[in-house]
């Protein structure tokens, strides 16, 4: 029996689905993701993580959700070499990104200029200097530092569900946040979960279709999280290396690999990278990217179940 | 594909324990993986040591092949992959 659930969650919409077990399980997965984009909101003021990056120089005890999530973040940063960086959250505001912004499609929402703290740094300053401490699980930002967690937190929630769903006794389940999923086992129908990619410049018909019996699949692109500032055109995927929106020929870049938080956070650095799938240079994943032109590339992997 | 370090991250069950997700059912029986993970009295085990300063990776060198398998699906799309 499957069951589905879907609901507003991380900016964006949820939608879970818990393949046969008890029927209580659906909603405990729902209140489960409420509950960690209330622990790493950067727009809540109250969230760990929001008092994590207020705390400049103070060990912080966190919980292990939280805890997690920034051990997972600066392992991304390091396998990525810096390419994904989870500080880069004074850059984003400086780029215009310090609201939860509306979703658009089509004509951007305009937004003024925002302010720029005087002799501000907006070059990525990167994970070197985060203590992460285990035995007490607390963690320290340095001065300067703080996290956004935009571009790893929604594939990390997913991990996260559906592996408390599993150790929960359900069959199977889909955690798809914001377009960033993780599967595992039994899919509510045929041999594997079916999951469409969405092509970023078409309508009428999916990038590729996959089938994927457990791992995470993420999606990043920009087109649909972008904005106006000083007259000029802004999108949310930052550069750390300039601190500014990438300059990029890839519209869209989509992850498939054996963990949702590591499909999101490979989908961010193979943009900034810049290059397309036959040169993306991200450990052990599947990507597939499309430019301005439309020109689609795929790991081989992907091209022969496209075909 | 490999990273410029030559290093993948390790596979992570991303589940933080000891959380009753089900009311009614016995605590034992929801322990999270990440969470046994980040307690006190069970060190990690997987992935790399905390970052400490001024350290710098080695360059890495070769490919690594994917670690996840996908297969062409028997059914019409369950989800989507998105933008968001």
């Amino acid at each position: 029996m499957r069951r589905d659930a879907t609901f507003p969650a991380m900016g964006g919409e949820a939608h879970v689905i818990v393949t046969g077990g008890d029927h209580r399980l659906l909603d405990g997965a729902r209140r489960r993701v409420v509950d960690l984009e209330e622990r790493w909101s950067r727009f809540l003021d109250d969230s760990e993580l929001s008092r994590l990056n207020r705390s400049p120089g103070r060990a912080v005890v966190v919980s292990p959700e939280t805890f997690a999530l920034v051990e997972h973040a600066v392992e991304g940063w390091d396998a990525t070499a810096g390419r994904y960086d989870p500080t880069v959250l004074p850059a984003l505001r400086a780029a215009g990104y310090d609201r939860d912004l509306a979703l658009v499609t089509g004509t951007p929402a305009v937004t003024g200029p925002a302010p720029r703290r005087p002799g501000h740094q907006l070059v990525a300053p990167g994970c070197g200097l985060i203590r992460l401490d285990r035995r007490r699980r607390a963690v320290t930002l340095p001065a300067g530092v703080e996290l956004d967690p935009g571009g790893i937190a929604k594939g990390l929630a997913a991990d996260i569900v559906t592996g408390e769903l599993a150790a929960a006794g359900a069959p199977g389940s889909m955690v798809n946040i914001g377009g960033d999923l993780r599967v595992r086992g039994e899919p509510p129908e045929g041999d594997s979960w079916s999951i469409a990619v969405e092509h970023p410049l078409r309508r009428d018909r999916p990038l590729l279709t996959l089938g994927l019996d457990d791992g995470g699949v993420a999606t990043s692109n920009r087109l649909r999280r972008r904005w106006i500032q000083d007259g000029r055109p802004r999108h949310h995927l930052i550069d750390p290396r300039s601190g500014h929106p990438a300059v990029s020929d890839l519209v869209a870049v989509t992850v498939v690999a054996a963990d949702a938080w590591w499909a999101e956070v490979a989908t961010k650095s193979v943009f900034v990278a810049g290059a397309p799938a036959s040169r993306a240079d991200v450990s052990g994943v599947l990507v597939a990217t499309v430019d301005a032109a439309g020109t689609v590339e795929m790991s081989p992997e992907l091209a022969r179940i496209a075909a | 594909m490999t990273t410029e370090r030559g290093r993948r991250p390790r596979r992570r069950h991303a589940a933080a324990g000891g959380r009753i997700l089900i009311g009614g059912l016995s605590a034992s029986v929801l322990v999270g993986l990440i969470g046994a993970m980040a307690r006190a009295e069970r060190p990690v085990t997987t992935g790399p040591p905390p970052a400490v300063a001024g350290a710098t990776a080695p360059a890495g060198s070769g490919r690594l092949p994917p670690t996840v398998r996908v297969t062409r699906p028997t059914s019409p799309p369950t989800t989507t992959s998105h933008a968001s």
